[in-house]
C-alpha cells in the first residue's frame, strides 16, 4: 500500500493545480489559433507548447535547473534573442520604399503616438482596485502598441520581467489580428474618395542610397539616443549585410537559419513565462485591453497623419498608407493595399505603404529607446 | 493605489507622452534630411558601375514621356508576355 501511494504521489495527477490546467489549455488555444486559424504559427506553436510543457507538474521546466529556465536566463533576460531577430528583421527588410520617398518616415512617428496614449492609459487604470502598474509595467505595456515582437519583448523584459508572457502574447495576438483590427479604423476616418487615390511611382534607389541608409540611422542613434543602440544597432548591421552585397552567405543566415533558431528558443521562453500564478490575473487583462487600445490609436493617429500630408501635397498621397505607419511588418502595408483595392481595383498601394511600415519598424525602436532611457 | 500616487504618476505619463513624441518626430525628421543628403551626394557623385546600370537615376519615371519608350524595353516586356501567354497554355492543355 506504501508503493502504491508512492507511485502515485509520483504521478502529475496528484499534483495538478487549477491554475495549472487552465494554464494547459491556454497553451493548447494558441496551438490551435496557429494551426487551425494561421495567427502567427512561427511564433504561437512555440509559445503555446512552451505554455504547455512550463505547466507540468514535477517536471520543473521553468525552475533552476530546468530546460526552459535556462532558455529564459541565457535568451531574454539578457535580450539575446530579441536583439538577434531584430538582426534577422534588418536583413530582410528593404528599405528602397523608404530611401525613395523619405517624409514617409512622418507616418512612422505618427503612429507612434499609440505608444505613448496607452502609457498613459496604463497609470490611469491604476484608478480600478485592482491594477497596480508602475511607470515601468506601463512603459512596457504600451510597447505593445509599436506591433513589434521583438522590442516588445526587449523592452519588457528590462523593465516588466514578470508581464513578460502577457505582454509577448498581447503583441503577437494583435499583430496576428490587424487585418481584422485595421480595416473599420481606415475606413471610418477616410472617403471614398480619398481611398481612390492613386500614388505617384516610386524612383529607383540605387545601391550606394542602400548601404548608406542604415550607416546614417546607426549614426543619428549613436548622437543622440544611445540607450536605443542595442535595437537599432543590431537591425542596421543586418540590413547593411544585406545591401552591401559582399555577405550574401552572412545575410542569407540571419534571415533563414539564425533567426529560425532563435524564433524557436525565444517562443520557448516566452512560453514558460505562461505560468498561472504570473498570467492569471486581473492584470493580463488589463494589458490584453490595452493592447487593443494602443493598436487602435496608432493605426488613427498614423492616418490622420497622412491625411494632412495628402491635404498639403494636393492629394499626392493616399491617407490609407498613415496606417501602416504601426509596423506589424508586413502584415500592416498588405492590409492597406487591400483596402485600397477594394476603393479602386487599379489602386496598388503595397509598395508605398512599405514605406511607412518600415518607418514604424524605426518609430517603434526609436520610441523603446525613449522609454528606457527616461524610465529604465 | 491612492489617488495622490496615481495623480503624479499620470502627469509623469503626460510628460513622457509629450516628450517622447517631440523626439520621435525630431528624430525621424533628421533622418528625413539624412536621407535628402545621402540622395543629393549619390546623385552629384554616381559612381562608375551606377552610372551604366541606372543612367536615369536623377529623372523620375512619371516626367517621361509616352512616346519616349526604350525599344529594348518594350521588345524585353513583348517577350515576356510571350513566355507568359505560352506557358499558361502549356499548363492549361496539360490540366
Amino acid at each position: 500500500m506504501d508503493k502504491l501511494s508512492v507511485l502515485w504521489e509520483s504521478t502529475a495527477l496528484a499534483h495538478f493545480q487549477p491554475g495549472q490546467l487552465v494554464m494547459m489549455a491556454v497553451g493548447l488555444l494558441l496551438l490551435y489559433l496557429a494551426i487551425v486559424k494561421k495567427f502567427e504559427p512561427l511564433l504561437l506553436i512555440p509559445i503555446g507548447f512552451g505554455a504547455l510543457l512550463t505547466n507540468i507538474p514535477l517536471a520543473g521546466f521553468s525552475e533552476p535547473g530546468g530546460l526552459l529556465y535556462f532558455i529564459y536566463e541565457v535568451g531574454i533576460d539578457t535580450g539575446v534573442f530579441p536583439l538577434l531577430i531584430f538582426m534577422g528583421v534588418g536583413a530582410m527588410t528593404d528599405f528602397g520604399a523608404l530611401i525613395a520617398n523619405p517624409r514617409m518616415l512622418l507616418l512612422g512617428a505618427a503612429a507612434q503616438f499609440g505608444i505613448f496614449a496607452t502609457l498613459f492609459g496604463a497609470i490611469a487604470l491604476n484608478l480600478i482596485p485592482g491594477f497596480d502598474f508602475s511607470l515601468q509595467d506601463a512603459s512596457a505595456i504600451a510597447i505593445i502598441g509599436g506591433a513589434d515582437g521583438p522590442t516588445a519583448i526587449f523592452l519588457a523584459s528590462k523593465l516588466a520581467p514578470e508581464l513578460l508572457g502577457a505582454i509577448a502574447v498581447a503583441a503577437y495576438s494583435y499583430m496576428a489580428l490587424v487585418p481584422i483590427i485595421q480595416p473599420p479604423i481606415m475606413k471610418a476616418l477616410t472617403t471614398p474618395e480619398e481611398r481612390k487615390i492613386e500614388m505617384a511611382q516610386l524612383r529607383p534607389v540605387s545601391t550606394r542610397e542602400k548601404i548608406l541608409f542604415p550607416l546614417a540611422v546607426l549614426l543619428l542613434t549613436i548622437l543622440f539616443l544611445p540607450s536605443a543602440t542595442p535595437l537599432v544597432g543590431m537591425f542596421c548591421f543586418g540590413n547593411l549585410m544585406r545591401e552591401c552585397g559582399v555577405v550574401e552567405r552572412l545575410s542569407k543566415t540571419a534571415q533563414n537559419e539564425l533567426i529560425n533558431i532563435v524564433t524557436i528558443f525565444l517562443g520557448l521562453s516566452v512560453g514558460s513565462k505562461l505560468s498561472s500564478d504570473k498570467f492569471l490575473t486581473v492584470e493580463t487583462l488589463g494589458i490584453l485591453a490595452l493592447g487593443a487600445a494602443a493598436f487602435a490609436i496608432g493605426t488613427a493617429t498614423g492616418l490622420l497623419m497622412a491625411k494632412l500630408m495628402s491635404r498639403l501635397s494636393g492629394g499626392k498621397i493616399n491617407p490609407l498608407i498613415g496606417a501602416a505607419g504601426v509596423s506589424a511588418v508586413p502584415m500592416a502595408a498588405r492590409v492597406v493595399n487591400k483596402v485600397g483595392l477594394q476603393a479602386n481595383p487599379h489602386n496598388f498601394l503595397l509598395m508605398h505603404a512599405m514605406g511607412p511600415n518600415v518607418a514604424g519598424v524605426l518609430g517603434s525602436a526609436v520610441a523603446a529607446g525613449v522609454l528606457l532611457a527616461l524610465v529604465g | 493605489m491612492d489617488a495622490n500616487a496615481v495623480t503624479s504618476l499620470l502627469a509623469e505619463a503626460g510628460t513622457l507622452m509629450i516628450v517622447g513624441m517631440v523626439f520621435v518626430f525630431t528624430f525621424l525628421t533628421l533622418l528625413i534630411g539624412g536621407i535628402d543628403v545621402i540622395a543629393r551626394f549619390c546623385r552629384r557623385f554616381p559612381g562608375e558601375q551606377e552610372s551604366l546600370d541606372t543612367p536615369d537615376i536623377a529623372a523620375p519615371r512619371p516626367q517621361r514621356n509616352e512616346n519616349e519608350h526604350d525599344p529594348r524595353i518594350i521588345a524585353a516586356i513583348s517577350a515576356a508576355v510571350q513566355t507568359h501567354r505560352k506557358s499558361r497554355q502549356r499548363r492549361l492543355t496539360k490540366e
